[in-house]
């Protein structure tokens, strides 16, 4: 079985849909991975709001990329658990897609997404749209097999510069192959938002790690403004810079931009609480 | 593969329009700025095979009172025209659909 439908897919099953309106669905995390971050919980958020958006425009155009006004880090997922999807799509046209969505595990908030915009792009610039049609009725009917998703390919920032507590600058090389890009997307390789989200949020942890808390750790709580201004092709390479915009007893904020040469490719706030219980 | 892309305008102007619609409680049709723009003229006569004709030009200048007309590139894509909105721009929009529908 190839990776097409299974190496980047986070929707196992579609549990009940209307097109264009709101979407439930499952996904279940393979047990056999080292970890699933809370970028990806988000990942499947949107994917599943994708789907009710295609099945809207008969999966002639798709979401790709975008903007996430916020996104809330509520609790923490682990391998072997079931995200229990559900995404409300607030307005969706040939152009553009407006949702919101959440994730929850054992009845439990894990993500929550708040104005997410997508355009809306041709299906079959990225992926067979027929094939594409096909997978939505298996997920809506027996539901896909799961386990298809291998882990998080690694992905080291390599940092060139900092001031402890104050900003680091670090590079990121996006690799020329993966098992991610022969699902995202089928004929046009694309790294994810979310991955790129989830080393947003690395690198925007490495900076409050340098600001003590007493007793505790910093905790990522919300990436807001999150966007994805550009395709991030495979073999780019990524300069980021991350930097304190301010902090006190009990929260941080970490602004993070990410450029290719001269052009922005994506920016976002991270506000970290401080959790003196941990 | 299509022309059509993302590009940093084009997911910053969604931005933008998004976020005026939540802010000011309306609806701004994104298919219909480039109508409005249009105004009379017929599609053909507005623009051919996505260049806006020198017609379109002059009525695009109008419309857009608020730009410099040194920023009107010649020839203009119907697809650059957002690059050329300015804030006002922005603003004439949210005006235009408040008077189109009055909050209740």
């Amino acid at each position: 079985m190839d990776g097409h439908f299974r190496a980047f897919s986070f929707v196992d099953r579609i549990t009940s849909v209307q097109p264009g309106v709101q979407i439930r669905g499952l996904y279940q995390i393979p047990s056999g991975i080292a970890e699933f971050p809370l970028a990806l919980a988000a990942e499947a958020v949107g994917q599943l709001a994708a789907w009710s958006a295609m099945a809207k425009l008969d999966f002639k155009r798709r979401p790709v990329a975008g903007i996430a006004n916020s996104v809330e880090l509520l609790s923490p997922v682990r391998p072997g658990q079931t995200l229990e999807l559900a995404a409300d799509i607030e307005e969706v046209d040939f152009d553009a897609v407006a949702y919101c969505g959440t994730a929850h595990c054992g009845g439990i908030p894990v993500v929550r997404l708040n104005h997410c915009v997508g355009p809306m792009l041709p299906q079959e610039d990225f992926d067979d749209a027929q094939a594409v049609k096909n997978r939505f009725e298996l997920l809506c009917n027996s539901g896909a097999v799961p386990g298809g998703f291998g882990g998080v390919p690694p992905l080291l920032l390599e940092q060139t510069g900092c001031e402890t507590g104050k900003w680091i600058r670090a590079n990121l090389q996006i690799p020329m192959t993966a098992d991610l890009f022969v699902d995202h997307f089928a004929r046009r390789p694309v790294f994810p938002g979310t991955l790129f989200m989830h080393k947003v949020l690395e690198l925007a942890t490495d900076v409050v790690a340098g600001i003590p808390v007493d007793g505790g750790k910093w905790v990522a709580r919300k990436i807001s403004d999150g966007k994805l201004r550009t395709f991030i092709p495979p073999g780019d390479l990524l300069e980021f810079e991350a930097r304190l915009a301010k902090h006190d007893n009990t929260a941080a904020t970490v602004f993070i931009e990410a450029r290719k040469g001269k052009r922005v490719t994506g920016s976002s706030r991270i506000t970290f609480a401080a959790d003196k219980n941990s | 593969m299509s022309n059509e892309n993302i590009t940093k305008e084009s997911i910053d102007f969604l931005d933008i329009v998004f976020r005026l619609e939540r802010g000011f409680k309306v609806k701004i049709p994104r298919g219909k700025i480039i109508e409005d723009a249009r105004g009379s003229l017929s599609e053909s006569e507005f623009e051919k095979s996505g260049v806006v004709t020198d017609a379109g030009v002059v009525r695009l200048k109008a419309f857009l009172s608020e730009v410099p007309a040194d920023r009107f590139p010649s020839p203009l894509k119907v697809a650059e025209i957002p690059k050329l909105f300015t804030t006002e721009t922005f603003c004439k929009m949210v005006i235009r659909q408040q008077r189109a529908a009055p909050p209740a």
